[in-house]
């Protein structure tokens, strides 16, 4: 006991109450659970993304009943009353009626991983798991035995391949190309019969302009059927014959297989190479099967098209709104008001952008575009040209969502250039405009980049008001491309937020689709973080040339 | 000195140069301009989403009217029967006129009233000469007719127009004006607009055999399409009724159509028969021909089921006037409601619904869902005539003081009233009315002359009553609020916003209820006790994931999260109790540690909480899950919430665990340590922290007995949480919603709230610690009251998020307008149904302007919302300046 009086007073539970460790413990509790929120959800993003393509191994599970099942595990549980069961991804959609199966451990007598089973990807339904027999060539046998025929099907595949490519492109561009001419002369009919009327000299020479490009049109496609039909007779016939796990015996056409593999023979490096492939399909290649594989081209550059050119709009609208107010609104109540507007514009919901973005820029300013410029394609087959969503109008909604985020975010960068700066510059006699434009602008810019590319980030990630405004599930023209006059602001185009909406919440075969939805989020999470990061560089930068250049 | 002497000696210019000045001045008008332009374009979102939805609240009008004397035409006279009918081409500029009486087929020019045609009908031998009853499908041409001698027949009357292609068009055609239509062979030509011309041919003949199964003179007739062909419905002047259907098969050898008719006859009730048979029955079918309806004039109404139509059965007798005569019916569209005039004026609704006292067989009743009270409360008039919109659920009633009223069945309102009796318009009381095919023109006739007017009817289907109070719908049990939009054409739509709201309320509610005390807490430990060269790695983190597309949380959330969920529903349910509880035992065993030791590893509070805390406190409620379940909740949580076995103990336990342990903090900090205080002077550190531990056990313990007690009591009178705030587990439910959205609302609130709890000045920190105060007082009684107003408008912030999220909602709510407090139930948000249903809304229609109106509710509500953040921040951030 010290001799102290005050210290003789001290209570230890006092003390210890003081220091509230269990409330320090809870706040600390809510903190890691913010953290492992956050870890978690981005780890199991990545994961899951990374992982989709990588090639699993697959298995020949033989259960009780005799029946003897081929297939990759793709998940386990554990019922209520504990004993386990695994879902198996069966595939061979058109033979079982199914894609996925579950299996209960107790089911399950025995499970090998033959060498020659195969994974084969097709065009359309799903994919095919089964042991090769034989290759088949019309009523000609190539190969039998497994090792042989799989060995085969490695040399011939190629080439078919490649032929089904060059006709697939005929059908989707050249043909395309020519209907788009086809179209583009029956609207200049209707335009000089609308303008002039249908006997009119114009009208005429209009018409026979359209009768010698449809001629023309005609023996292009000819000739592209030719051409077709010569790439398809060389496919024709070659087949790649499996017995399925039940033995069954089934064909699949060449031309129909996209890619095929054994997982179970393969090397690390073979691996690596069906990986990359998968890869460079998903992030190179039109969709296939509703959304459900293949690859999202499409989205990637419709979501790249729209964001940039999203920034394009907003940014000299934001700068030009955030100098007006910094720098030129008089200090008033009013631009106070007008300020906490803006700031409160960023709060109100996407959604509402989209009903507004529909109803004012589609409908309005889209209609009576399409009344003044677009008349022709309106009376000749009803379709709206700008009067329905499309790039620019999703552009301009989205524009309009961050413009409040640009505007507040230059305002910050143009408030944190020193006010002696200015004052020096007055100083020297420059005028207010070359104030800015030498001083303050450079000064800000980094700021405005940081804000810009923010509004960017929310841009590629926001899916609602693009709900509204021309995002659609499947839209292979692309938005900006090789066609006069490349871009094509009117078109729809996909997304690949929209994306992850639709197939993973619209796909037929949802379970078959989730591993993509993964690999599409996982993509989009990369693109808004290295965005994120980016802005977080610039702002670091701009801080360090502040500290080194106040004076 | 010479004062423009330089100083360097050389001249300097002193004026500024045109470029520059000019560049200068283009420059402010640039920026000036753009910038404004900017800021109101912004700022006219909120103007343009009023703009659209505003018309939903304007009043019907009505406009000019025309009136047609039949006297001058050779009309029946007053006094004649009116064997009429009314009805208008599909532009609503010409009205067609079948008089039976006089025997003659009218088109006239509704601009100006003129006749156009008029043509008697004899001549093609019609087959329509000597009708007593006549009735025309509205929207169609198909009728039925029936004679004096009980032969009835269907018949083609009215219009068809058809555009006319501009090569064809006549001369004398095209010099008529805009609105105007020239007689032409059978009909009219009607120059319908500048560049358009439409031939409007009449019809009216007889189609197919009569019926002769009726012997006396036929009062009523009713037809109705069916897809092989009409159902059509007499009743004769002794009550006798036929049903029958007629059905057309091409034979295909033949080639000759044969029809076949099937039916059967319903004598007249003996009571029918007798007195009353002189008094007309009015017979109505059901659109879909699955119900005949008779109503006889004082009032007793039958409904029978013809769902064969060759066994006619009798559902249920019902009464249809209220004490007075039946003096008109119509079928509403939609062809499930009947409207109903009497004798004292009133007009009712009534349509079948199932009901608890049903005594039908097939468990419906007549209910008279709607009462309209006469024109004019004081003198009532007689309802002389009805008529139905061909595309809305409007109608039109008429009574013998010439008060013409448009009503409307789903609302219930009086959308607008007219007199048709006066000097320029009818000489008697409407006999007969008529509704154009676009809902723009109102028709009404008496025997000698027909009055028409154009009108606009705006939304009648939109009131606030419609929106915020419940109606009762066709064929619904009782009046509710429901959302329902999407249907076929004469689907009754259901434009109830309180669903709307309900779901928009509960899914912020939740997620603010779950995000909130998580981010300020975290917030508070952040800025409080956390080493700086932490909080700026950490911060970043959380706000990565503000980053984070709402599409992605929202995918997570509904695919990831939910099935993961459904399947350990006990263990996360359990976690909300057992996590915090396990912190709350992990901190008081840390204050067993020595003091130095804790001092020391004070920094290394998070990683501790965050890799062995959460853990172990996940691992608990995963461990005690199945025990929590058989005692709370009879072994299986899901069956206890689908209402099966179990009493209502568990989830009172569960609800008033909160407050007990709130209850039991009281206690213990009121009564236990102010005594320990007293009685712990001198003690050693560790005995303390033992003994904080067994309070803190102690206190476990309360908490648990104040909750069981509770809940005892509360299922003693027989109250069960289940219905309200629990019930049936969906995958995808409130529950899933919260998680999902505070991913997207922690990191907001938590970057305001710590930014406002660190720029609270140094020096009323330092003063406190310096003064003697731990760092928890210090935050708790110092830093969190000056910063009140910052975590206030954060939590603001994140409310207008949360009110306005979609993708999540969308994705993780089930998408189902359900009206309910339950935490495990689907719902819809106002911002859900705008994102399904906008793109499929007809642009203009009051399904779109609804949802506009949605939009400018969500966008007035997070405007109010973040103002009032902002003024607060800005308070808050002057105060504590001066602070």
């Amino acid at each position: 006991m010290s001799s102290d009086p005050l210290r003789r007073r001290r209570s230890t539970h006092a003390a210890l109450a003081a220091h509230g460790e269990a409330w320090v413990w809870l706040t600390g509790g809510c903190l890691a659970l913010a953290m492992a929120m956050i870890i978690g959800v981005l780890g199991y993003i990545v994961s899951e993304g990374v992982a989709t393509f990588w090639p699993r191994p697959i298995e020949l599970i033989e259960l009780t009943d005799g029946r003897k099942v081929l297939g990759e595990e793709t998940g386990r549980d554990t019922a209520p009353d504990g004993t386990g069961r695994r879902l198996v991804r069966t595939a061979n959609f058109e033979l079982t009626g199914k894609h996925f199966e579950w299996f209960d451990d107790g089911e399950v007598t025995a499970t090998t991983r033959p060498a020659e089973a195969t994974v084969v990807e097709r065009l359309e339904g799903g994919r095919f798991q089964g042991f090769p027999t034989r290759l088949l060539h019309g009523d000609e046998v190539v190969a039998t035995g497994g090792e042989e025929a799989w060995r085969g099907f490695r040399e011939k595949h190629p080439d078919v391949r490649r032929r089904w490519r060059e006709a697939w492109r005929i059908d989707k561009g050249d043909r395309g190309e020519l209907q788009r001419k086809l179209r583009a002369a029956r609207l200049a009919v209707v335009q000089a019969e609308l303008s002039a009327g249908a006997d009119s000299p114009a009208g005429a020479a209009a018409a026979a302009a359209e009768k010698a490009v449809a001629a023309e049109v005609e023996a292009q496609e000819r000739r592209l059927d030719e051409r077709t039909a010569e790439l398809r007779a060389g496919n024709e016939g070659w087949g790649l014959e499996f017995t399925t796990a039940p033995g069954e015996s089934v064909v699949l056409p060449l031309a129909d297989i996209v890619r095929a593999w054994q997982p179970n023979k393969l090397s690390f490096a073979e691996r690596l190479g069906v990986y990359a492939s998968r890869w460079g399909e998903f992030l190179g290649d039109d969709p296939r099967e509703a959304n459900s594989a293949g690859g999202v081209f499409p989205a990637i550059w419709g979501t790249i098209a729209m964001t940039l050119i999203m920034a394009l709009l907003v940014a000299p609208f934001g700068v030009l709104a955030a100098l007006y107010l910094r720098e030129y609104a008089s200090r008033g109540p009013m631009t106070a008001a007008v300020r906490i507007a803006i700031n409160n514009l960023a709060g109100v919901p996407s959604i509402v952008y989209g009903a507004f973005g529909l109803g004012f820029f589609c409908y309005v300013l889209g209609g009576s575009i399409d009344e003044l410029l677009f008349r022709p394609a309106l009376v000749a087959d009803g379709q709206p040209t700008f009067g329905t969503g499309g790039l620019l109008w999703a552009s301009l909604t989205l524009a309009l969502l961050t413009l409040p985020v640009v505007i507040v975010a230059t305002e910050e960068a143009l408030s944190a250039v020193p006010n002696s700066m200015r004052e020096g510059s007055y100083a020297c006699g420059a005028s207010k405009w070359q104030t800015i434009r030498r001083i303050v602008l450079p000064r800000a810019l980094p700021g405005i980049m940081t804000g810009l590319i923010l509004a960017m980030a929310r841009g590629a990630g926001e899916v609602a008001p693009l709900m509204l405004v021309g995002v659609k599930k499947l839209a292979l023209d692309l938005p900006i491309d090789g066609t006069f006059p490349f871009v094509h602001p009117e078109r729809e185009f996909m997304h690949l937020a929209y994306l992850i909406y639709d197939v993973g919440f619209q796909s037929p075969n949802s379970q078959a689709a989730k591993p993509m939805v993964f690999t599409i989020t996982f993509l989009l999470v990369a693109i808004i973080a290295l965005l994120n990061v980016a802005a977080i560089w610039i702002r670091g930068r701009l801080r360090r040339r502040y500290v080194s250049q106040q004076f | 000195m010479n004062p423009d002497a330089s100083f360097t000696g050389r001249a300097r210019r002193r004026t500024t140069r045109p470029g520059v000045r000019f560049g200068d001045t283009l420059a402010r008008a640039v920026i000036t301009l753009g910038g404004i332009g900017t800021i109101a374009a912004v700022l006219l979102m909120g103007v343009f989403l009023l703009a659209v939805a505003l018309p939903l609240f304007r009043s019907a009008s009505i406009g000019g009217h025309a009136t047609t004397s039949l006297d001058a035409v050779g009309g029946g006279g007053a006094d004649a029967p009116a064997v009429m009918a009314l009805g208008t081409d599909d532009t609503g500029e010409i009205a067609w006129n079948l008089d039976l009486a006089a025997g003659r087929m009218r088109l006239l020019d509704l601009a100006d009233g003129a006749v156009v045609l008029d043509r008697p009908l004899g001549e093609a031998g019609s087959g329509l000469d000597g009708a007593t009853a006549l009735r025309v499908h509205p929207g169609s041409t198909l009728a039925v007719v029936g004679f004096a001698d009980g032969a009835f027949r269907t018949a083609t009357v009215g219009v068809e127009s058809t555009f006319i292609p501009e090569a064809e068009i006549a001369a004398d055609a095209r010099a008529i004006a805009v609105g105007k239509a020239l007689p032409d062979a059978n009909g009219a030509v009607l120059r319908s607009a500048v560049d358009r011309w439409a031939r409007i041919r009449v019809v009216t003949a007889a189609a197919g055999e009569p019926a002769r199964e009726l012997s006396g003179r036929i009062v009523d007739v009713d037809v109705t399409p069916l897809t092989g062909g009409p159902l059509v419905a007499a009743v004769d002047g002794t009550g006798a009724i036929r049903v029958e259907r007629r059905s057309t098969k091409r034979n295909m050898l033949t080639g000759k159509e044969v029809t076949k008719r099937d039916g059967a006859t319903i004598p007249a009730e003996a009571e029918v028969a007798g007195a009353a048979a002189a008094k007309a029955i009015h017979l109505r079918l059901s659109e879909l021909g699955d119900q005949l309806w008779a109503i006889s004039a004082d009032g007793r109404g039958r409904r029978y089921s013809i769902r064969e139509v060759d066994k006619p059965v009798l559902m249920e007798s019902f009464d249809a006037g209220g004490g007075a005569d039946v003096t008109a019916v119509v079928r509403v569209f939609g062809g499930n409601a009947l409207a109903v005039g009497d004798a004292a004026g009133v007009v009712r609704v009534f349509f079948t619904s199932r009901q608890a006292d049903a005594t039908a067989e097939d468990g419906l009743a007549v209910v008279a869902a709607k009462t309209f009270p006469a024109a004019d409360a004081a003198r009532p008039e007689r309802v002389t005539t009805l008529a139905a919109s061909p595309r809305s659920r409007l109608f039109a009633a008429a009574d013998a003081a010439g008060t013409v009223r448009l009503l409307h069945s789903t609302a219930g309102t009086t959308v607008l009233s007219v007199n048709a009796v006066a000097a320029d318009r009818l000489a008697g009381a409407p006999r007969l009315l008529a509704m154009g095919a676009r809902e723009t023109t109102l028709l009404a006739a008496d025997g000698r002359g027909i009055v028409s007017w154009g009108f606009d009817a705006g939304y009648p289907e939109i009131s606030p009553g419609t929106l915020f109070r419940p109606v009762w719908y066709e064929n619904y049990p009782g009046a509710v609020h429901a959302w329902e939009t999407t249907g076929h054409q004469t689907f009754e739509s259901k434009f109830g916003f309180i669903p709307l709201v309900v779901g928009t309320i509960k899914a912020t509610l939740y997620a603010m209820l779950f995000a909130t005390p998580v981010a300020i807490l975290a917030a508070i430990f952040s800025s409080q006790f956390l080493h700086p060269s932490w909080r700026s790695r950490i911060k970043p983190v959380i706000e990565m994931m503000a980053s984070l597309p709402s599409v992605v949380l929202g995918f997570m959330a509904g695919l990831v999260i939910a099935p993961l969920v459904e399947r350990g529903l006990a263990p996360v349910i359990a976690g909300f109790f057992v996590v915090p509880l396990t912190l709350l035992l992990g901190a008081h065993l840390w204050q067993l540690l020595p003091t130095g030791a804790r001092m020391r590893l004070a920094a290394w509070r998070l990683p501790i909480i965050g890799c062995l805390g959460l853990p172990v406190g996940c691992l608990a409620s995963v461990t005690s899950a199945p025990l929590l379940e058989r005692l709370l909740f009879g072994g299986d949580l899901r069956a206890w919430l689908d209402g099966r076995g179990g009493s209502g103990l568990g989830g009172w336990v569960l609800a008033f665990l909160p407050v007990a342990a709130i209850a039991a903090t009281m206690i213990c900090s009121r009564l236990v340590n102010p005594w320990l205080r007293g009685v712990s002077i001198g003690w050693p550190p560790r005995r303390a922290a033992l003994v904080s531990l067994a309070v803190f056990g102690g206190g476990v313990v309360l908490t648990v007995a104040l909750a069981v007690a509770a809940a005892t009591f509360l299922d003693a009178i027989r109250l069960d949480a289940r219905g309200g705030l629990l019930g049936s587990y969906v995958q995808r439910n409130a529950m899933i919603v919260a998680f999902g959205m505070s991913f997207a609302v922690i990191p907001l609130i938590f970057t305001i709230a710590d930014d406002a709890l660190s720029s609270v000045p140094d020096h009323l920190r330092s003063a406190s610690l310096g003064a003697g105060a731990t760092p928890w007082q210090t935050a708790i009684r110092v830093i969190l009251p000056a910063a009140t107003s910052g975590i206030f408008s954060a939590v603001m912030i994140g409310l207008g998020r949360a009110v306005g999220e979609t993708m999540i909602v969308l994705m993780a709510a089930g998408n189902t307008p359900i009206m309910d407090w339950s935490l495990f139930s689907g719902f819809q948000t106002l911002s859900a149904a705008i994102a399904t249903e906008l793109p499929e809304a007809a642009r203009g229609s009051s399904h779109y302007r609804v949802l506009f109106l949605a939009a400018l509710t969500l966008f007035s509500l997070t405007f109010v919302l973040n103002t009032v953040a902002e003024i607060i921040r800005e308070r808050f951030r002057r105060r504590s300046h001066e602070l």
